[in-house]
């Protein structure tokens, strides 16, 4: 429970510093220093993380935004809100460990399992279309495209700066260039993702609880964020799935992985921050 | 007896936040269905279904007697033109429209892409309109 709570503490730091940007609804900053507060509150405070009146209040932040402009708020935000009350409401309960189990390994079930219907639900994505189209426009893709050699890289810059005018020029059609090779990577890629959140979803709402399903959730958990976060560097998105993956550990290996996972993504987060490798893109030849 | 009271007493409160995850879901898609809203967003994880992503739509202005392009002001206020963008209902779209003076008759529309890898053409279509008036 400590180290959930601690990790907790951190995940609030982390989406302050991130997302609650002193422009947003226009008290940003006022935000920021409220959490901050709350933050050293917590610390300075002999285990005021214990009370489940500081989680409700810290959920308020990441719901203030929710409430302030929903349409255009990213998913990890919402989640960031369900993880925080879920923690408040957990600590009234008597098992609190438990309840906080239970909170973290539905809710990581809960968003694969959207995830995956989502996904199954859109004939963009069954078809293979919206990987077809990453892989030749978006930037965190089409590097790939080009390494695997299935593309040129002027082309895929042209792909970019076309797609980006179709709104200037009143186009209605255009053609991407290298289309017709990059299957080869976006037919297997579609299916390999909606297959493991459609495995991870399976294993974190299997009903029945066993060592090898432990073992198999910390596992799994572990092998998503850093497979998914090295390519899409969402980092607060995955520290929340670390914190999760932490509260819902059953093994010890599944409790250290995800607690290393935690300082590591803040790392990259600041790497990405001072590089801006986070912008990869191709450079102009 | 007394163990069913006590656990009576205490109700799962929580898996609440595993009831608003749902919730918000099935509001999400009945936006996505009869508002327009970018699937991209609002709480249904359902990033990385579609290139209909927030950055791929955008807005066009045209003259309703010549269909001539009318550009955009520089002024327009950015929290309005992303919301009429994100989520292009009627109210948002008006509000949007509000902030555009135009000295002749024109029509506002908000416009997304589809992709057809077959082909490898990407297409430009129209989510919604709304005529504006000197």
């Amino acid at each position: 429970m400590e180290r959930v709570g601690w990790m907790s503490l951190v995940l609030l730091v982390v989406y302050v510093v991130m997302h609650v940007a002193p422009a947003d609804a226009g008290g940003g900053g006022l935000l920021r220093v409220v959490a901050a507060l709350m933050f050293v509150g917590a610390v300075g405070v002999f285990r005021l993380w214990r009370r489940p009146i500081f989680w409700f209040a810290v959920a308020l932040l990441p719901a203030f935004q929710v409430a302030t402009a929903w349409w255009r708020t990213d998913d990890h935000i919402f989640l960031l809100v369900y993880w925080f009350l879920g923690l408040g409401l957990a600590l009234t309960q008597k098992d609190c460990t438990r309840s906080l189990a239970t909170v973290a390994t539905l809710l990581l079930g809960g968003v694969f399992f959207l995830a995956t219907l989502t996904k199954l639900i859109s004939p963009e994505y069954v078809t293979g279309d919206f990987f077809s189209y990453m892989y030749l426009v978006d930037p965190r893709f089409s590097r790939f495209t080009y390494a695997a050699g299935l593309a040129d890289k002027v082309d895929l810059l042209r792909n970019t700066s076309a797609v980006e005018d179709l709104g200037v020029n009143n186009l209605i059609v255009l053609t991407l260039q290298g289309y017709q090779q990059v299957g080869v990577l976006a037919q297997p890629f579609t299916w390999l993702v909606v297959g493991t959140e459609a495995a991870l979803a399976t294993i974190f709402l299997w009903p029945a609880e066993s060592k090898p399903l432990h073992w198999a959730r910390d596992v799994g958990i572990v092998l998503f964020v850093l497979g998914t976060y090295a390519l899409a560097p969402v980092v607060l998105f995955g520290l929340i799935l670390s914190v999760l993956g932490i509260a819902q550990a059953r093994t010890r290996f599944g409790q250290i992985a995800c607690l290393m996972l935690v300082p590591l993504l803040v790392l990259y987060g600041v790497v990405l921050a001072a590089t801006g490798i986070g912008e990869l893109s191709i450079a102009v030849p | 007896m007394t163990s069913v009271r006590r656990k009576m007493a205490r109700p799962r409160l929580e898996l609440i936040p595993i009831a608003l995850l749902l919730v918000v879901f099935a509001v999400q898609r009945i936006h996505i269905h009869t508002q327009g809203l970018t699937p991209w967003m609002g709480g249904g994880f359902s990033m990385f279904t579609t290139v209909d992503m927030p950055h791929a739509r955008h807005l066009r202005l045209y003259s309703r007697a010549t269909r001539a392009p009318i550009p955009l002001p520089d002024d327009i206020d950015d929290l309005r033109l992303e919301s009429a963008l994100h989520l292009p209902d009627a109210r948002r779209l008006r509000a949007l429209a509000a902030e555009i003076e135009v000295s002749e008759p024109a029509t506002l529309e908000v416009w997304t892409i589809s992709y057809h890898r077959r082909s490898g053409e990407v297409h430009a279509h129209r989510l919604a309109r709304i005529d504006i008036d000197p």
